[in-house]
């Protein structure tokens, strides 16, 4: 069961890489793919520019580092029903990904969500993990059904589910086969924007939304924590770029969050919701930010601390979406992914001392780094990593989200980005240090580093190269990206090429 | 990457600007000639004579005592990593020395836009390296030591960072480019000089700054996590021989080149007359001796203050910190990022 | 572009801190105190001053690792949270939950209400 796991998702992993390679290096415009050979909009497309070619070959890599590590972690038990579910996870996170309909981004989040609450709730005879798999079932299962309500309003204003047809009909311009749209277009938007933001925020956890995220993150297994950490919340954040910047990116020429409070910049009422929509973005990314960093001290069990630390670094990642100049754009998806490497690093290796250690509690893992040296030493460098120390990756895209507040003006948010920064410092000091220097309680018994600390090493030096290629990643993927993503005509021309060529 | 004369070259400077000037060997001997001086006037505060027998009135006496450790016999403890206590220790002198690198006295300039947020990273790591070089020994007394630098740490270093923000956003203001580097703030420090609003904020957060960097070297009045008699000697307590000099040799730099990054970036430098190594003349020997100057009254208020304090507890030194460093620095850096 | 020199200019002043710390080695590494000791006697206990060695009490608990900013300096900060506002009650979470969904509506009720 296992091999035939580790087989599929190194199969997601190459062609998620074939993909990257072919829209980064080959092609220098979004592919389309239809389903069935339907035509768009009649049909649906899997529509991949240059933000969902990198965001995929993310998410399928590392998946498959994940399975990898499961096949040595998750031994006997009920195998048969995790990997099941955790294929059905990466369907679904690369089907968010790389669809370019807005119905089948309903269903694909769907998928993705049915699979978290079963893994979530996977150690079945732990109260704490059934409890906090309702909780975010019964959540989750509200907020996507609020995210089908916007889709009634897309479909009855605009006429289409399509989002290259959205897409052109926000900004103007006609599509084949839907008509013009009906009734008053404005009032349809703003409300189903309104929830479409308000669901996948939740599914990001930013500020008000994040209150599942804790207690689901802390009481899955350690490879299902990674994951949600690490590739779960980024789609919501991808979700959220895609619908500001590019289905209704004509209407969102940023000129900074400021520019609400100035009226001559203000013509239209697109611009006036869009500039307050993200400005509310990147107000409640920065209080999530402070909020989840001093609650990172009190923590007592480590999995907590590292979820808290996940609300806090998308608290960031809002932040730069919400200030959406180009290079604040270009620090919020390198910082989701160097998130995503980090995280994970961090949730693998803090996996495997939990399994040595019996325990979760950070007082019960005094004493363990002595005892794992090598997985300690990576879960120092992921701690490092993501605390943003040089030269590590989560330097790198910190210092161009510090670099893009400045060019903004707003050096008080640089502050606070410092000051939480060091707070959650304070937090990974504790843990870092008990796991160090204190004496156990009672020595570990069989305690052996076998080949299960193979993926924490390998994620340990990706991080320190996607530190270090930092320069080249920024001029050659990610401009790239941005560009693209500012590009809304060549993502609606894709589709439209699309429709003109027969067949498949 | 091709490997032409010029990235030859340029490898060269850089290697010179890390080992010699203002590198190893530059900061090695001002930080021991600042220990004499320090001794020198602590001494005399305390109507005592302080090193003199060594050298010219005592000048030598740091390096004796530097030497003298090296050969003294380190006792490393059961549990203990001296390997790893010397790697941190270096990369705290090492993150010191490389902040020096982005001044313009230096032949290998780091240097571009927002270069501060670098300049600020690297001055974080000489406080965390020292913080883990202490918990390589496994004693009771180094532990408390350290959780009571660390507590310090999260007071000083955003007052650090805040007020030396501060002189770097309204350079970089007044020009059209937004530039936020380091090495510019010292070069076009007059625009400072010129507008009295400018001049009261950078001198708003020179006082913060020079309270944080008290705290950072741990002098009285917050001397709380080093010779402590409540916790032995609290960090420093299983440092001997060879460690004892690396320590100590680390704190001193850290004292020199923290003097040293205030005087360019809060005082201006050579500020009324400009510093150009390249040429040899009359204005730039004035330069130097104005550097020098400068320098000596700085650590002469350090240590004016440390002689004529007692010793904070932790918690009157954190609520100290958050009352007035603190908050002042960060209204100079809000008033600022305004005017 | 600007930014991307800025990037390098990181790894160069990274590579003077390791550049140092080797220096550093290499100095401790040739200085004659380093050599390797004897075991004799109690030469290697930790040095405690006399007393004697708890080994379980051997350092700062974790809970109390930032004793005195968590309970006094930022004691009215965390009491705000945790008391009023981030307790770990089910209805809170749903009322702060409905709180932003109904900024975001009336926001657009008022802007479509002005034009």
């Amino acid at each position: 069961m296992d091999g035939y796991a580790l087989i599929v998702s190194a199969f997601a992993g190459s062609t998620s890489f074939i993909t990257f390679y072919n829209v980064f290096f080959e092609l220098d415009k979004p592919l389309v793919y239809k389903f069935g050979g339907w035509v768009p909009p009649v049909g649906i497309i899997y529509e991949v520019d240059k933000l969902n070619a990198l965001l995929g070959f993310v998410t399928g890599a590392i998946m498959f580092l994940i399975v990898l590590y499961s096949v040595s972690y998750m031994k006997g038990k009920r195998i048969e029903w995790y990997y099941t579910m955790l294929l059905g996870l990466e369907t679904g996170l690369l089907g968010v990904i790389y669809t370019g309909d807005a119905f089948n981004l309903f269903v694909m989040v769907e998928v993705t969500s049915i699979s978290l609450y079963g893994l979530i709730a996977f150690y079945r005879t732990e109260g704490e993990a059934v409890d906090s798999a309702l909780k975010y079932a019964l959540l989750g299962a509200v907020s996507t059904t609020f995210y089908f309500i916007a889709l009634i309003f897309y479909y009855g204003s605009f006429g289409t589910l399509n989002m290259a047809d959205l897409a052109a009909k926000a900004g103007g311009l006609s599509f084949p086969f839907s008509g013009a749209p009906y009734g008053n277009i404005f009032l349809g938007t703003a409300i189903a924007l309104a929830l479409t933001l308000w669901a996948f925020t939740f599914k990001a956890a930013l500020f008000p939304n994040h209150f599942w995220l804790p207690d689901a993150h802390s009481a899955a297994p350690a490879p299902v924590s990674a994951a949600l950490s690490g590739l779960v919340v980024s789609n919501g954040a991808y979700v959220v770029i895609r619908y500001l910047y590019t289905i209704f990116g004509n209407a969102t020429i940023s000129t900074g969050p400021l520019s609400l409070f100035s009226p001559n910049s203000l013509t239209a009422f697109p611009a006036a919701f869009f500039e307050s929509i993200k400005l509310a973005l990147l107000v409640l990314g920065s209080v999530s930010a402070i909020v989840a960093s001093l609650l990172m001290v009190l923590q007592k069990n480590v999995k907590r601390v590292i979820a808290y630390s996940t609300i806090f670094h998308l608290g960031l990642v809002f932040m730069g979406i919400g200030l959406g100049t180009d290079l604040a754009l270009k620090a919020a998806i390198f910082h989701l992914i160097n998130h995503a490497v980090a995280k994970s690093l961090l949730f693998i290796s803090a996996g495997i001392l939990t399994a040595y250690a019996g325990s979760r509690s950070i007082q019960k893992l005094g004493g363990i780094g002595r005892y794992a040296p090598i997985t300690f030493s990576t879960f120092l460098i992921g701690v490092l990593a993501i605390e943003g120390l040089p030269p590590f990756n989560g330097f790198m895209s910190k210092f161009m989200l510090y670099t893009a507040f400045l060019e903004a003006g707003l050096a008080p948010l640089v502050v606070i980005i410092i000051v939480s920064t060091a707070i959650a410092m304070m937090a990974w000091m504790k843990v870092l240090f008990s796991a160090w220097l204190k004496k156990p309680e009672k020595p570990f018994e069989n305690v052996k580093e076998s080949s299960v600390v193979l993926v924490p090493i390998i994620l340990a030096v990706l991080c320190i190269a996607l530190g270090l290629l930092a320069p080249v990643i920024d001029k050659s993927i990610l401009t790239p990206t941005v560009g693209s993503l500012r590009d809304v005509n060549s993502y609606i021309q894709s589709a439209l090429n699309a429709i003109g060529s027969a067949g498949g | 990457m091709i490997l032409d004369v010029q990235a030859f070259i340029d490898i060269l400077w850089f290697l010179v600007a890390v080992v010699v000037f203002p590198g190893f060997l530059f900061t090695f001997l001002a930080a021991l000639l600042n220990q004499w001086y320090t001794r020198k006037v602590f001494a005399r505060m305390q109507n005592r004579i302080g090193p003199k027998y060594v050298g010219l009135s005592g000048v030598l006496q740091p390096f004796y005592d530097f030497l003298k450790l090296l050969s003294k016999e380190s006792i490393t403890p059961k549990f203990g990593r001296s390997r790893l206590y010397v790697l941190f220790i270096g990369i705290g002198i090492g993150s010191c020395i490389s902040t020096l690198l982005f001044l313009p006295i230096s032949p290998f300039r780091i240097q571009s836009s927002f270069d501060v947020i670098i300049f600020i990273y690297l001055g974080l790591w000489s406080s965390v390296a020292f913080a883990i070089a202490g918990l390589m020994f496994p004693n009771m007394f180094s532990s408390i030591g350290v959780s009571r630098l660390l507590m310090l740490m999260f007071v000083f270093e955003p007052a650090w960072v805040i007020s030396l923000l501060t002189p770097v956003v309204l350079v970089s203001k007044s020009s059209g480019v937004l530039s936020f580097s380091v090495a510019e703030t010292v070069e076009r420090f007059s625009v400072i000089w010129s507008n009295p609003i400018y001049l009261v904020l950078t001198l708003v957060s020179f006082a913060a700054a020079l309270v944080s960097l008290q705290c950072r070297l741990g002098l009285q009045p917050f001397d709380i996590f080093e010779a402590d008699s409540e916790i032995l000697a609290g960090v420093f307590t299983e440092f001997s021989g060879v460690k004892l000099a690396l320590a100590s040799l680390f704190h001193d730099i850290e004292m020199f080149v923290g003097a040293f990054l205030i005087v360019f970036l809060f005082l201006g430098g050579a500020f009324p007359f400009s510093l150009n190594l390249a040429q040899f003349s009359i204005d730039t020997l004035v330069g130097i001796l104005v550097i020098v100057v400068k320098f000596l009254l700085v650590v002469l208020v350090l240590v004016a203050v440390k002689a004529s304090s007692a010793r904070y507890r932790i918690d009157q030194a954190v609520s100290f910190f958050f009352k007035y460093p603190l908050l002042i620095a960060l209204a100079a850096l809000i008033i600022a990022t305004i005017v | 572009m600007d930014l991307t020199l800025t990037l390098y200019q990181t790894l160069y002043a990274s590579g003077a801190m390791l550049l140092i710390a080797l220096i550093v080695l290499l100095i401790y590494s040739k200085s004659p105190g380093s050599k390797k000791q004897q075991d004799e006697g109690d030469k290697n206990e930790a040095y405690l001053g006399g007393e004697e060695h708890p080994y379980d009490q051997e350092s700062v608990g974790s809970t109390n690792f930032f004793w005195s900013i968590v309970n006094q300096s930022l004691k009215n900060v965390y009491k705000k949270i945790i008391d009023r506002f981030h307790t770990y009650a089910l209805d809170s979470w749903l009322l702060y939950m409905s709180v932003w969904l109904a900024f975001l509506i009336i926001l657009l009720i008022i802007l479509v209400g002005i034009l």
